[in-house]
């Protein structure tokens, strides 16, 4: 049994830990009844459920509030990364790895977001140090070096199934090279992880409602060592900042991967 | 094969219809060493489908995502490739029947913005001679006439048995009159660039099934397979690539159907 005191207790020390950086608001009269039910079953609550670090909740949510597309969300969600440790470049990663889920758009507004969080604080600036990448010339260079690290991360059927997208079939110029600069030049950076960019992409997918490419990435995520009870907490984390349906929606695309692969969902 | 430096070449040519500096090389050169190229130098200039046409797609998905800076900057891209305020804002009303009041509210006060910008678009700025007609009654049978003229009878029969039509009748007949009767009718933007709208803003909501119903309804339009696939990849990059996949789906389902 879980009481609401306990809630409240868990939220507080994960609060105590965040007001040294985060603005919060204050329950006034007006929001006390909205900050209780924030406090006691986000924070004390989702934030804290047992399955998933609370860096990996950090990138779900941030990827969640990116696709949102409210300012102020994003804001908040990158202070709050940054707190919980992800470097200035890795929140910068995040939204060059959206690039290739959530439009240009999404991508300029974060990566513009995140700087100005940045520049809040000296130690967060002083951290926002350029990569160091080495940039492939050739696009067929990109694309084998994508299909490397493909196979690696995820397996031969899952190379297989991208190659033979239906983009690559029906636009191949454009699929060509976004497919070139995402796996062959995106992936092959360090500033993320393939555990990391992989629940960025559970994230952006479940929230725009892709359903069928979901289920193929959580095949995915299983292939780059994701377990199932992380998979489903992405899902809940990001699903509380997009919605909760999605959570649903997205937990069934889960539970056939995990049948058909023979796991346990829980 | 293609190489980065090509594609960035390309790009740099592409430069004369760029309106602004970006912010983004200071905050993020990795982000700008990979959209410069694979963008204005890539997805861009694939051929098959015409500048002016990726400018609509590309304005319809930014309308729909809704960040003021993205659709500004689009705005003057297209006005820089030669479209006129008119059909700036004619796309926007369009949109008002395919994603809704405020992407069209917000869509015309962005453009407002733009064209003020500049005394050339100013001057363009000028209100289309439209004559509308006085009754509903009036306007559907128009927009038939419209419909059958460009998607032929197949479209004619689905629409007037849309589920709108028989469980909102009295809502989806003003509606549908509005749409296809009076902006259909209207000269300023010409029915193929009203179809790159419309199946850009329904791929970017991620409506399916109309998606594939208004693929259908391209064709017709005389829009060609290549046309219509390059609408996607173009609006795609601008509102997320995994919107590409699922609406080529939807794209090869329908061109099997017709065997095209």
């Amino acid at each position: 049994m879980t009481t609401v005191n306990e809630l409240q207790q868990k939220s507080a020390k994960l609060r105590e830990f965040f007001d040294q950086y985060l603005p919060y608001e204050r329950p006034s009269p007006v929001l006390a009844d909205f900050v209780r039910v924030q406090h006691e079953l986000m924070w004390g609550g989702v934030w804290l459920a047992d399955g998933l670090d609370l860096k990996l909740r950090s990138f779900a949510t941030i990827t969640a509030q990116c696709i949102n597309g409210y300012d102020f969300g994003v804001e908040h969600q990158v202070r709050t990364g940054l707190t919980v440790g992800i470097t200035s470049q890795q929140i910068k990663g995040i939204f060059i790895q959206l690039l290739f889920y959530a439009g240009v758009p999404a991508t300029v507004a974060g990566l513009r977001i995140a700087q100005q969080v940045i520049d809040e604080r000296a130690e967060w600036k002083s951290a926002d140090v350029a990569l160091n990448v080495a940039w492939l010339n050739e696009i067929e260079d990109m694309l084998k070096q994508g299909k490397t690290l493909r196979i690696q991360n995820w397996g031969r059927p899952a190379d297989q199934e991208i190659e033979n997208s239906l983009a690559r079939q029906m636009v191949p110029e454009a699929a060509g090279m976004v497919d070139g600069y995402y796996f062959g030049q995106v992936w092959a950076r360090s500033d993320l992880n393939p555990r990391e960019r992989m629940v960025c992409i559970l994230a952006a997918l479940m929230c725009r409602g892709h359903l069928k490419q979901l289920k193929r990435h959580v095949g995915y995520a299983l292939d780059a060592g994701l377990n199932q009870k992380e998979i489903c907490q992405v899902f809940a984390q990001a699903g509380w900042y997009r919605g909760w349906p999605c959570v649903e929606d997205a937990l069934e695309q889960a539970n056939e991967v995990f049948k058909e692969r023979g796991v346990q969902g829980r | 094969m293609t190489t980065a430096d090509e594609l960035a070449q390309r790009a740099q040519d592409f430069g004369k219809y760029l309106p602004a500096q970006s912010p983004l090389p200071a905050i993020s050169p990795d982000y700008s060493q990979i959209q410069v190229p694979l963008m204005w130098g890539g997805i861009w200039q694939v051929p098959g489908l015409d500048l002016k046409l990726r400018s609509f797609a590309t304005i319809s998905a930014q309308c729909v995502n809704g960040w003021d800076f993205g659709l500004q900057h689009q705005i003057k891209v297209g006005l820089t490739m030669g479209m006129t305020p008119q059909q700036i804002k004619g796309i926007f009303i369009q949109l008002l029947f395919y994603a809704g009041i405020p992407a069209t509210v917000f869509g015309l006060l962005q453009a407002q913005r733009v064209i003020n910008e500049r005394e050339e678009w100013k001057a363009a700025d000028v209100p289309l001679e439209t004559d509308w007609l006085d009754t509903v009654e009036e306007k559907l049978q128009r927009g038939r006439e419209i419909r059958r003229q460009h998607w032929g009878d197949r479209a004619n029969r689905e629409i007037e048995g849309s589920l709108a039509q028989r469980m909102v009748p009295e809502a989806s007949d003003i509606v549908d009159g509005y749409n296809f009767g009076e902006v259909w009718a209207r000269t300023d933007l010409s029915p193929r660039e009203r179809m790159v709208c419309v199946l850009a803003a329904l791929m970017s909501r991620g409506q399916w099934k109309q998606l594939r119903q208004y693929i259908g309804y391209a064709l017709d339009l005389g829009l060609n397979p290549k046309e219509i696939c390059q609408v996607f990849s173009q609006a795609g990059w601008y509102r997320g690539w995994p919107h590409v996949e699922d609406a080529l789906e939807e794209a090869r389902a329908v061109f099997a159907e017709r065997g095209v």
